[in-house]
Order: C-alpha cells, then structure tokens, then sequence
C-alpha cells in the first residue's frame, strides 16, 4: 500500500538516513508529499518523527539519501537554506525568545525579507523606511488572521501555552514558507485550543495554498486533519497514503497495539 | 562628615565608573549574542588607541584618524570572528575563552610590532579642569566620558530595539534555535556583534587612553571590567552601566573614608571584593538572567 513519488509532489525524500552512534533514528526513509497537502507523520514515541523533521529544516544533516524540494534535489540543507527556499517550521518545545513581544517575535519570522542592509537601518535611511512599513504592515495582517491583536504588546514568555504555540505559528507564517513543518503543533493544549489550532492550519493551507507535514499524536485530529499519512516505527517507514487506508493497515495496527501492549505489561 | 566632601568623592566614583561601564558594554554586546566572555576586549582597547595615536602622530588631522580607526576596529572585530571563533563554534565555553585570551596576546604582540612599545600620550583637547557645580568641583574630563558613554548607550540601544538588526541580535541572545528557524545567518550577526565590540573598544580606548596615556597597561582594564559584570550581570547592557556606577562609587568612597583606618590602598581591591561578596549572594548579577534549570 505504498503510496508512490510522483510529479506533483513539491517535496520528495529518497532513503534519508541518519544515526544517533549505534541508533538509527532514520532508516531509508522515501516518501512523496502533493504540493498544497496537509501531510502527517505519526508513530510511536521515539519513531523518529521529530528526527525527520529536523532533517526536512536543516537542523540535522543525513547520513545518506537526499530530498527534492520543488525542483531542486539536496544532499544536505542548513537551517538558513531551508528557510531561503521557503521551508518554515516550529517546534515541539516552543522556539520563541520570550522576552520579546507578539508582534516582535512576528516581525523577526520576517527576517528572510529584509533587503536594506546594516548601516542603512542605523540610520533610517529611506529604503529601510519604506521597507519596514511594508513589513510591519504585513505583521499586522498576520496578527488579524490569527487573531492574537489583543496580545501583540504582550511578552511572549507571560502566554499561557496554547497562546505561545499560536504565536510561533504566526513567526514561520511570516517568513511566507511554502512548506510548512509543525512539529506537535498541538501538543499540551485542551479540546478547544486543538479545535482552534486545527483550524488555523486549515486555513493556512487553503489560502495561502501553504503545504503542511505535521507531526501529531491525536489520532482523531490526524484523521481530521489530513490528506495524507506516513507512519513510522523505529525510523522506518511501515506505512504512507490516505487516512482510511493507514487506519487499516496490519502494521501500523500492530506497531500501535504492540507499543500499549508493551506499555500495559 | 563633610557632606559636600562625601558628594564630591560619590560623583568623583560615578563618573570614574561610567568609564568602566564602557569596557564592560564590549565585553556584554559579544557575550549576549554568542556566549563568549571576550577576554581579548582589553587588548582591543589598547589597539584601537595604539592605532588612533599613531595615526595622529603621523599628522592625520583628528577627523580622519578616528574614521580610520573605526574601520580597522570594525575589519578586526569582523576577523576575529571569521578567523578565530567561527572554526571553533560549538566548542565549550571554556575552549572559547582561551581562544580569546591567545587573541589578547596575539593583539597586544601585533600592537607592539606594528606601534613600537613606547607608551604615547593621547590629547583630546579636553580639559581636565575641575567645574563647580552646586558646590562641589566635578572633573570636566569625567563629565566629557560620562557624555559620550551615554551617548554611546543611547545609540547601542536605538539601534537594538528599532531596527531588524538589532531584534536579530535579541532573536540570537535569546534562543539560537529560533534564530536558526527563521533563516538568521547566525555567522554574519556575530561578525557584526564583533564588529560593534570593536567601535565600543575604539571609544573606550579614546577615553582610557587619554586620562592614563597609551600604554600597555591599558589592556588591564579588562581586569576592573570583571567585577562590573560581575555585579551587573554579563548578559545586561543596563547591568554593564550600573555594575560600573556601582564599582566607581564604592571603591572611591572606600579608599576616602575607609582607607584611613586601613592604611590606604583600598581602590585597587575593593571592587574584587565586593563582586566576591555579591557572588554569594546572586550568582547572575543584578540583572542578568537567571538560570531557570526544570530538573
């Protein structure tokens, strides 16, 4: 039930690899994901998940294998290229300095656009000017869509949680990514938090056509929430397609059950 | 008690402090963004006056000398951080604080090459007479320093809260992974951290230079930089500037009114300990950020 690579896949992993010493994190794993999909990773604690994330936004480097984003193939991407060719992410414990305000830490998710250079900022200088309207108008835009103009003043670091995810939504949206990865994006957060969460991320998806691979434990919302599943068990592959033919997969069913099985003993 | 007297030797303190706020802002601007303590940011000190003296007395006009002296703190801090820090990131904080105390040598060594050992006098055509304000006689010198310092403070602290460079450098100071996640190019934000440190070590180098003539001791004021950070906390702009109040006003009111049942000698000490008796107490420094550890 393997699903394919094909031509309208935006991003494309061929046997990516990568080891911890002795422990693969990563086993040869090659999938494809749909340009405008919402695509989840699941599987069990220590999967690998959060390691194939990290390799999709440069923070690790693979041992082997390589990934095609848009037309471009990559043996190795840095966090900068990853976010130079439009690869926005956050993270499953919250990367946000949180001594700066909303609106700050928004308008730092901006820091890919900004053109004028050092000297012409210290001075003001009319181009940076220019620019630093645009930009913080478009802050501001962000700010509405997600609905947080009551808090844009407030440090991040005084949000209860959900709030804080929110905001680091807002800091890869503002970057413009086109691919987003969202590691737990709804990790610790209550019913309606998550209910609110996910439909930000549809909305993301639907009007800025944003692709989206996310990592989630909540099988409901997984199933909710996406066109497509890749599930992973000891950093491989078992198991990759649409929603109603993962849930029905012999292996996927019997890496979930073993793991409560194992946990039940 | 001579109230004016005390007055006098307490503003006396804060003006002499604000010069050792000065050297510690280097050291803080460098230590926010990337986690090293810079001990070479005395020898940059020394380097940037060697270099605005010897420029001076080869006969450039005054102007041109401190432009050019800008620059070549501003090419140094930039090679520094490509040539020494950059080949050694993610080294242990320890690693990184000997590469910079071979940088001090390196600098002072190239200094005396370059420059000649000879100690130079450095005249900024200030005076250093004394004015009576309200009563008491303040050095006019001391004023120019604390003028400049503040002026100094005040553009470091525009240019970080108003520009996207400087939210960049708070972005750095305050969770790398953040930074990294939204496309920073953490190289060029240090090589600029560097470079300011240098502009900061030009000014500071100026201004100690002139009062004890350039020397070699000059890089020792490193040395009185400790205990303002210390005090201040080695992450805080704001810490660097009243940890140094703090050490100038402490260790000239001890050497006046404590020296005498001591035996004098008090100034060259007390800082030291005074910063050994607030470690005990608050380990991070009046307003560096404290170590929140979940165990």
């Amino acid at each position: 039930m393997t699903a394919t690579t094909g031509p309208d896949d935006v991003l494309e992993l061929a046997a990516l690899s990568l080891s911890f010493g002795g422990v693969r994190a990563v086993s040869e794993v090659s999938f494809g994901v749909r340009e405008g999909a919402i695509c989840a990773v699941i599987g069990p604690n220590g999967a690998g998940k959060s390691s194939l994330l990290n390799l999709l936004s440069g923070v690790y480097q693979p041992d082997s294998g390589r990934l095609r984003f848009r037309d471009r193939w990559y043996n190795r991407i840095t966090p900068a290229d990853a976010s130079a060719i439009g690869i926005g992410r956050t993270f499953q414990n919250l990367a946000l300095s949180r001594a700066m305000t909303v609106l700050d830490s928004i308008i730092l998710g901006e820091a890919r656009s900004v053109r004028a250079t050092v000297l012409e900022q210290a001075f003001g200088l009319p181009r940076a000017r220019r620019e630093e309207d645009r930009l913080r108008a478009r802050a501001e835009a962000l700010i509405a869509f997600l609905r947080i103009q009551d808090i844009r003043d407030t440090q991040v670091g005084k949000l209860p949680y959900g709030l804080q995810k929110r905001v680091e939504l807002g800091r890869a949206l503002a970057a413009e990514p086109h691919l987003l990865l969202l590691d737990e994006p709804m990790a610790g957060m209550n019913q309606p938090e998550k209910a609110e969460m996910c439909r930000f991320i549809l909305e993301v998806n639907a009007e800025f056509g944003t692709t989206v691979v996310l990592i989630e434990h909540d099988i409901g919302v997984v199933m909710d929430l996406s066109d497509h599943i890749v599930v992973l068990d000891h950093g491989e592959k078992i198991a990759d397609g649409a929603p109603r033919d993962v849930r029905h997969d012999q292996r996927v069913i019997d890496a979930y059950l073993g793991a409560h099985a194992a946990e039940a003993a | 008690m001579d109230w004016n007297f005390f007055l006098e030797v307490l503003v006396g303190g804060l003006l002499s402090g604000v010069m050792y706020s000065l050297v510690a802002i280097g050291f803080v601007l460098i230590y926010k963004t990337s986690g090293v303590l810079n001990f070479a940011q005395g020898a940059m000190v020394l380097f940037a006056a060697l270099t605005f003296v010897s420029l001076v007395e080869g006969g450039v006009p005054f102007v041109a000398a401190l432009a050019v002296s800008a620059a070549v703190m501003v090419l140094l801090g930039f090679a520094i951080e490509r040539l020494v820090l950059r080949p050694l990131v993610n080294q242990p904080p320890i690693t990184l604080f000997m590469a910079t105390l071979g940088v001090s040598y390196v600098l002072e060594g190239g200094a005396q090459l370059l420059f000649g050992t000879e100690p130079h006098e450095l005249n900024l055509g200030l005076s250093d007479l004394p004015l009576g304000v309200g009563g008491i006689d303040i050095s006019s010198f001391d004023l120019f320093a604390a003028g400049v310092a503040a002026a100094l403070v005040a553009a470091l602290t525009v240019f970080f809260n108003t520009t996207r460079v400087g939210l960049a450098f708070r972005a750095v100071a305050d969770d790398h992974l953040a930074a990294l996640a939204v496309g920073l190019r953490l190289r060029r934000i240090w090589g600029i951290v560097w470079a300011t440190a240098g502009i900061v070590a030009l000014v500071a180098g100026l201004l100690w230079g002139s009062r004890l003539g350039v020397q070699f001791s000059l890089s020792l004021v490193v040395l009185k930089a400790l205990p303002v950070l210390v005090l201040g906390g080695f992450d805080s702009i704001a810490g660097a500037i009243v940890g140094g109040l703090i050490v100038g006003a402490t260790e000239k009111l001890a050497e006046v009114f404590l020296g005498p049942y001591v035996g004098g000698g008090i100034e060259s000490w007390f800082a030291y300990v005074a910063a050994l008796a607030f470690l005990l107490v608050r380990p991070s420094g009046l307003f560096g950020q404290k170590q929140i550890q979940r165990v």
